[in-house]
């Protein structure tokens, strides 16, 4: 990717989503959520996962955060990606986007990936969101969850 | 003094005349003369390191090209001749801080060893339970870390001395009641790293010393900045690092009282610091050596020699004048052009540290998004968390000056700082 494209990528990025992110919200009764905080910066984000009656699949997701603009961008992303995913293949995207290594053709993704290329000491940033969800994983799920 | 007998002249470009051309003087360093993602570099990232003169670059050439030998004890000619440099380099730094003797100036990696140096001698031979160490709000972490240490080693309290609003000054008038009771060691930070507040340190030692509390100033964003007098300031230890002021990165300065350092225990063992060793037991080498175990950075103190020498020819008054212009330029600018930048620091008398924050861009995709542009800024907590969590901020975006960046720079700066605010921000 050339200099130019690196500015352009990162910069609509910023706007696209730090400063518009589209699933900056609460939910109202998450079936799954999970927190990752960066001790070095100070970001925090909160992942937020209504699953389906059935429990397999992604219905609603959604974050809060106190974040840099790439690391809202990433979490805004990760909303987009997981829904409509099964439940059962989230730990794996995580892994996946974490480690770099995706079939995943996402514009946003792609866009990400390009920017840590270029800044591979804001890694953290753009990982902090997917750790959150790996959290989220691993939390107990609640009430609804658990009687069908 | 050995140094007076291989003293190098080392002009800048262009300083016969009284006053520095600094445009000249700009010349010396070929490392701003570049491009970075396809634009002029703006090198505001001095407060974290310096740039190197071509003379020191020279110097540290010459040693390895032509005298290259390990120091002390050594009796050949290679070694005589890295010993004479290597000694001539204290010589040096202790003319530089108005030591009384060389003997008192002692070598280490950098401002960070020297003051865990004193924690763990001094420190542990002077403080115990109950014991009070007295810091400021402001200190970077190399000089509230290693006291924390020795606070959970010895049972010792830290108190603090508080900062006023955004950074406008230390709380001095709570100064006198702080040094009461027990208190063993008053260290604090000469100008502030991420504000550029200077305090006033000559006033402060004076206070610490009525109420009979060791002192270690924090030079390391003074040293290369402002005229240093220990003997003037009184201090006990003063701290600060070769590559803040054109020397090279791994080369530290400890300057001690020679009777408190003569009063110390030696720290970590090795070659060199000692005078005689048996098996079972060894005995100390004299102040400095018994705190120098091991082979040292000779050529950083030969590099480090050369950048004095060099920073003294242009004048640290001159440096400190030079900088707080560009700062109050670049405070002026930024207020200008993005209404609301919330600006940390002194509103007036900052020396050449400017800590800001403009409304809706994160400090960290500000200075990413500078960095496309060309722009060297540092965005982070500055190695003063607690100061951060007192201000309310993650981070501050810093653009730090020396005496090679220029007015037109800052321009440059305070432009890009409006198109990215006008962009990303509000």
């Amino acid at each position: 990717m050339k200099n130019s494209e690196v500015d352009d990528t990162f910069e609509s990025l910023l706007k696209a989503h730090a400063r518009d992110p589209k699933h900056a919200r609460r939910l109202e009764t998450p079936d799954l959520s999970g927190k990752g905080t960066n001790a070095r910066c100070g970001d925090a984000v909160e992942i937020e996962i209504t699953l389906s009656s059935d429990g397999g699949s992604v219905e609603d997701a959604a974050f809060t955060a106190k974040a840099c603009g790439l690391c809202v961008a990433s979490a805004s992303m990760l909303c987009e990606l997981v829904h409509g995913r099964l439940s059962a293949d989230l730990d794996a995207l995580a892994e996946g986007l974490i480690a770099g290594q995706t079939t995943d053709t996402n514009a946003v993704w792609n866009a990400l990936l390009a920017v840590l290329a270029a800044y591979p000491q804001r890694r953290r940033c753009i990982e902090l969101p997917w750790s959150a969800l790996q959290n989220a994983l691993r939390q107990p799920r609640n009430q609804r969850m658990i009687s069908p | 003094m050995i140094s007076e007998m291989i003293e190098t002249q080392v002009m800048p470009n262009a300083m016969s005349a009284d006053l520095p051309d600094w445009e000249q003087i700009r010349l010396d360093f070929p490392i701003l003369d570049q491009k970075v993602n396809g634009h002029p570099l703006i090198y505001f990232d001095n407060a974290a390191t310096s740039q190197k003169p071509l003379a020191v670059i020279e110097a540290l050439h010459h040693y390895y090209v032509a005298d290259n030998s390990n120091v002390h004890r050594g009796i050949h000619e290679l070694s005589n001749r890295s010993t004479i440099a290597f000694e001539a380099a204290r010589d040096r730094v202790a003319k530089f801080i108005g030591a009384k003797e060389s003997s008192e100036i002692v070598f280490t990696r950098g401002t960070t060893e020297s003051i865990n140096l004193v924690a763990q001698t001094w420190g542990l031979s002077h403080v115990g339970k109950g014991d009070v160490i007295l810091l400021t709000e402001l200190e970077h972490h190399s000089n509230l870390v290693p006291w924390q240490m020795l606070a959970e080693r010895t049972g010792a309290r830290l108190r603090f001395v508080p900062v006023i609003g955004d950074g406008e000054a230390l709380e001095l008038d709570a100064l006198e009641s702080l040094l009461q009771g027990p208190v063993k060691l008053f260290a604090f930070t000469h100008i502030s790293n991420s504000l550029g507040l200077v305090n006033p340190a000559k006033s402060m030692i004076a206070m610490a010393k009525k109420h009979g509390v060791t002192t270690l100033l924090d030079a390391a964003q003074s040293a290369g900045h402002l005229p240093l007098d220990v003997q003037d300031l009184e201090c006990d230890f003063l701290a600060f690092s070769a590559h803040k002021i054109c020397g090279p990165t791994g080369m530290g300065i400890l300057y001690g009282r020679k009777s408190l350092l003569e009063s110390m225990p030696p720290w970590q063992g090795g070659g060199e610091m000692i005078s005689s060793v048996e098996y079972e037991s060894s005995t100390w080498n004299t102040t400095p050596h018994k705190f120098e175990a091991g082979t040292p950075h000779i050529a950083g103190a030969i590099g480090m020699h050369t950048a004095i020498d060099y920073i003294d020819a242009i004048g640290r008054q001159r440096i400190f004048d030079h900088d707080q212009r560009l700062a109050e330029q670049a405070v002026a600018g930024l207020k200008n052009a993005v209404p609301g930048a919330r600006i940390f620091g002194p509103s007036s008398g900052r020396g050449g540290v400017v800590s800001f924050e403009l409304p809706g861009i994160h400090p960290h995709d500000l200075v990413t998004m500078a960095d496309r542009r060309g722009v060297a800024l540092r965005g982070g907590h500055h190695c003063t968390q607690p100061l951060m969590r007192k201000f309310g901020v993650p981070a501050t975006v810093r653009a730090s000056f020396y005496f090679y960046n220029t007015p037109e720079e800052v321009d440059a700066f305070v432009e890009i700082m409006r198109v990215l605010y006008e962009k990303f921000g509000g």
